[in-house]
C-alpha cells in the first residue's frame, strides 16, 4: 500500500463518514476490491490481491465461524486418508514358509553324511584268530580253571597285538 | 474408545495413557484405533494450526487430509517421550501449510496467514494445557473484534457485519447500503483496511495483551 493510499485511508475513517466518491476512486483502488472480491468468492488469487486486506477478511471470518470442521467433512478427509495413505505392515508369513529352512537343513545334512563316506577308509578285515585262541577259549569254557583262564588272557594278549599291528599297518 | 478426555490437558496422565493405546493399535492397523485419534485432533489442528496459516477452508481441509496420511505412514516412527502426539502431528501440519504457501503461485489458490494477528492472543507455547483451549482463545479473538469494531465509523462497521458476520452476498451488501456492487468493493476494502489499524492499535493498548506481545517479541 502507497504511502498516499495509507494517507487517504487515514483520513477517511478519522473524519468521513465512510461515504465512497466513486469519482475519485483511483484505478488502484478498483482493482484492489474487485481482486478481494473475487478471492473472497472464489478462492482464487490475482495479482492485485490486497494482502493486508484479504488477511483481516480471514481473521473477520475465523473469529465469526471459530474454524470449525463440519463432522460429514471431517468424516469425508478420514476416508480419503485411509484410502491414500501407503502403510507398510508386516506381512503373514504364508504357510509354506517353514519348508524353506527344514529343506535346507535336510540338504545339509545329507550333504554332509554323503562327504563322511566318501573320504572314509576302506574297511579293513581283522586277522583272523588262530587255532590256539580257538583252542584256549574252548578249554576255559568247557573247565573254568585258574590254569584255563591263565591260557586264555596269554591267547588274548597274543591276538590283540596282531589286531593293533594290522591296524597300525592300515593307517600309517 | 476415546474415554473421557474433556478438560485432560496436552501433558495429563490420563491422555498421554489413553494415546499410548490408540496409537499401540493404530500402529498395529487398527483404522477405528486412527480414527479416534484423528477425531480428537482433527478439529484442533483444523482451527488453530491450519486455518490460521491458510486462511481458506479448502486448502486448510487439504492440508489437514495430508496431515493424517503422513502421519499414517509414520506412524511407527513416533516416539511418545511424555508428550502428546498433537504437537507431532501439529508440526505435520505446519509444513504442509508451509508447502502449500510455496505453490500458491502455481495453484493460484488465495492463501493468507493471519497467525501473527492472533499471536497476542495466546498463550506462551510452554504452558501447560497449551492448545486445548480453543474455545477460550475463540473468545478472546471475538472480544477484540467487537471492541475494534466498536471504534470503526459505523458504515465501515455495517459494511463488516452484512459481510462478514452476516455473510451475506455481495449484492445483498451493496442493496442494504444503496450503492452500486462496485462501490461496495471499494467499501469493504477501506472497511478492512480501517479496521487492521484499529486491531493494530487495540492490540498494543490493551495492557495484558500488549504486555505479552512485547515480551514474545523479545524473545523472537
Amino acid at each position: 500500500m502507497s504511502d498516499e493510499h495509507e494517507s487517504a485511508n487515514e483520513q477517511s475513517d478519522l473524519h468521513e463518514d465512510g461515504l465512497i466518491d466513486e469519482d475519485a476512486l483511483t484505478e488502484e483502488e478498483l482493482a484492489e476490491a474487485a481482486a478481494l472480491a473475487r478471492a473472497l468468492e472464489r478462492g482464487h488469487a490475482e495479482d492485485a490481491l490486497p494482502e493486508d486486506a484479504f488477511q483481516t477478511a480471514a481473521l473477520l471470518q475465523f473469529s465469526h465461524d471459530g474454524a470449525e470442521l463440519d463432522a460429514a467433512r471431517a468424516d469425508a478427509i478420514l476416508e480419503d486418508v485411509f484410502a491414500e495413505a501407503k502403510v507398510r505392515r508386516p506381512e503373514k508369513a504364508p504357510w509354506w514358509r517353514w519348508l524353506v529352512p527344514v529343506s535346507l537343513a535336510g540338504a545339509a545334512a545329507t550333504a554332509a553324511v554323503l562327504l563322511m563316506l566318501r573320504s572314509a577308509p576302506d574297511a579293513m578285515p581283522l586277522p583272523r584268530p588262530d587255532g590256539a585262541l580257538l583252542q584256549a577259549q574252548a578249554t576255559a569254557a568247557a573247565t573254568p580253571t585258574e590254569g584255563a583262564g591263565a591260557e586264555l588272557d596269554r591267547a588274548m594278549g597274543a591276538y590283540r597285538g596282531q589286531v593293533l599291528a594290522a591296524l597300525e599297518d592300515r593307517y600309517r | 474408545m476415546r474415554g473421557d478426555l474433556e478438560g485432560e490437558d496436552l501433558r495429563s496422565k490420563k491422555r498421554l495413557q489413553w494415546e499410548k493405546r490408540v496409537l499401540r493399535d493404530a500402529v498395529r492397523g487398527d483404522q477405528r484405533a486412527y480414527a479416534a485419534l484423528y477425531h480428537e485432533y482433527a478439529p484442533l489442528l483444523f482451527a488453530r494450526v491450519l486455518m490460521p496459516r491458510l486462511g481458506h477452508r479448502a486448502a486448510a481441509e487439504d492440508a489437514l487430509s495430508e496431515t493424517f496420511r503422513t502421519a499414517l505412514e509414520r506412524l511407527h516412527q513416533f516416539e511418545p517421550r511424555g508428550v502428546s502426539v498433537y504437537f507431532w502431528l501439529s508440526r505435520i501440519a505446519m509444513n504442509k501449510a508451509t508447502d502449500m504457501h510455496r505453490v500458491k503461485a502455481r495453484t493460484r489458490r488465495a492463501l493468507t496467514s493471519f497467525e501473527q494477528l492472533l499471536e497476542p492472543l495466546r498463550p506462551a507455547p510452554a504452558e501447560p494445557g497449551e492448545a486445548l483451549e480453543q474455545q477460550d482463545e475463540l473468545e478472546k479473538v471475538r472480544a477484540e473484534v467487537a471492541r475494534v469494531m466498536d471504534r470503526l465509523n459505523p458504515r465501515y462497521r455495517r459494511a463488516i457485519e452484512l459481510r462478514f458476520l452476516e455473510d451475506r452476498p455481495r449484492q445483498d451488501c451493496a442493496d442494504a447500503l444503496e450503492v452500486k456492487l462496485g462501490t461496495f468493493d471499494v467499501l469493504i476494502l477501506r472497511a478492512l483496511r480501517a479496521f487492521r489499524r484499529e486491531w493494530d492499535r487495540a492490540i498494543g493498548e490493551a495492557p495484558d495483551l500488549g504486555a505479552l506481545a512485547g515480551a514474545k517479541r523479545t524473545t523472537a
